[in-house]
């Protein structure tokens, strides 16, 4: 198939559904510093356990971790004593704050846009969407100012115009932000709320 | 990538290694938490003969080490990978392929520098409309590269048409260029206010 053809068809279903698969997976957030922070605190502990083993096994201990205190604490301590619950739980809360790193999707810093094309993933920052969609509330007759909201599916628009009444602005401003949306076509289905501030009387 | 090559990005490894630590801990602190809350309340949870004469056996600290080696050389490989870059260097061609600054590379082998390929791509899109910068980068593999391209664009240029544009000429040139069969693409998109010039036009 040529470009052009390519351009010109109609998009195929399934390559549809790979390329909105591809995009989300691209843009889906890396979890470095999570990970980057889990790596270091293995590596921590395990030279530190490597240095004490490796010193007891030559005869002469490092005794860096002092296991001596330890030990006679842990000697007479029972699994229901508060201290040795609160470790646990707090051992159980850091095991689920990595489990729900590694669930939860997490907020991309880049929004992707539907292309129906699974070897082309496009992605829009936030901000540009923002900007776009406030440019293009500013560009309807009567609007002084406009800003642009973003949330997890939904889009405000809250616009300030110098008009005192109503009229049909919210309208207007409603439908040249939804053309403009349309015209970017992200790959998330965005409700447009308007809010306008007009002029005091 | 589109066949679910994820090049070298490490997102679906952090997410699996963070889930498994994840797991692991909150096993590890509920299991203690049911220890001290049903299953033995009242029991030790250290008995220090029985620890000592643990480890008084020959094989268990060599044991110890290995494991704790190899829990450290993860953790250390953990590090590194979110540190790695995913750019390429140098393409490797077909022999018979001709492109800018293609040639034998120090390996011998017909090759290309990436840098050639990016800087015909930046020129091509940055003489596209509405846009302000460009910057492009031959990722994942030196024989099969993927293109990623960083781009702000003006706020009012057409988002689609410019990515259309993208897809069908300056891709698609420089997949023929590299007698590629796909050639999988990034485009991350921000935007800018109106220029000076246009705002005086």
């Amino acid at each position: 198939m040529t470009t052009v053809d390519h351009a010109l068809a109609p998009p195929d279903p399934l390559a549809s559904q790979r390329a909105r698969r591809t995009a989300v997976r691209t843009f889906r957030p890396r979890r470095s510093w999570p990970a980057f922070l889990a790596g270091a605190v293995l590596v921590l502990v395990a030279a530190v356990a490597a240095a004490e083993v490796i010193s007891a096994l030559v005869g002469s201990p490092l005794r860096m971790l002092p296991y001596q205190q330890a030990a006679s604490y842990a000697e007479g301590a029972r699994w229901s004593d508060p201290s040795v619950r609160v470790a646990s739980a707090v051992l159980a809360g850091i095991g689920l704050v990595l489990i729900s790193l590694a669930v939860l999707p997490g907020r991309s810093r880049w929004l992707p846009l539907r292309t129906d094309d699974p070897d082309l993933v496009v992605g829009i920052s936030p901000a540009a969407l923002r900007r776009a969609l406030s440019s293009a509330a500013e560009d309807v007759d009567g609007v002084r100012r406009a800003r642009v909201r973003l949330g997890r599916r939904s889009i405000t628009v809250r616009v300030h115009t110098d008009l005192g009444e109503p009229g049909t602005l919210p309208t207007q401003v409603e439908t040249e932000v939804r053309r403009r949306l349309s015209e970017l076509a992200p790959l998330r289905d965005l409700k447009v709320r308007t809010n306008v501030r007009y002029a005091k009387a | 990538m589109s066949r679910g090559r994820r090049g070298r990005s490490p997102a679906r490894g952090n997410r699996w290694r963070l889930g498994a630590l994840g797991v692991v801990l909150l096993v590890t602190g509920g299991g203690a938490l049911t220890l001290g809350w049903r299953l033995a309340p009242q029991a030790l949870i250290w008995d220090r003969a029985a620890v000592e004469s643990y480890v008084a056996q020959p094989w268990v600290l060599g044991a110890t080490l290995a494991v704790v080696l190899v829990i450290g050389l993860l953790g250390l490989r953990w590090m590194y990978i979110q540190s790695r870059t995913d750019t390429v260097g140098r393409l490797r061609l077909e022999p018979g392929t001709t492109g800018p600054g293609s040639g034998p590379g120090p390996d011998g082998r017909s090759g290309m520098p990436a840098r050639a390929v990016q800087d015909v791509v930046v020129d091509e899109v940055s003489g596209y409309q509405g846009v302000r910068r460009a910057r492009a980068r031959v990722t994942t593999s030196v024989r099969e590269p993927h293109l990623r391209l960083d781009v702000t664009l003006g706020d009012d240029t057409d988002v689609a048409a410019f990515w259309r544009q993208v897809r069908q000429q300056a891709v698609e040139r420089l997949r023929s260029a590299l007698e590629l069969e796909h050639l999988p693409t990034v485009v991350r998109i921000s935007m800018a206010a109106p220029s000076q010039e246009r705002e005086l036009v």
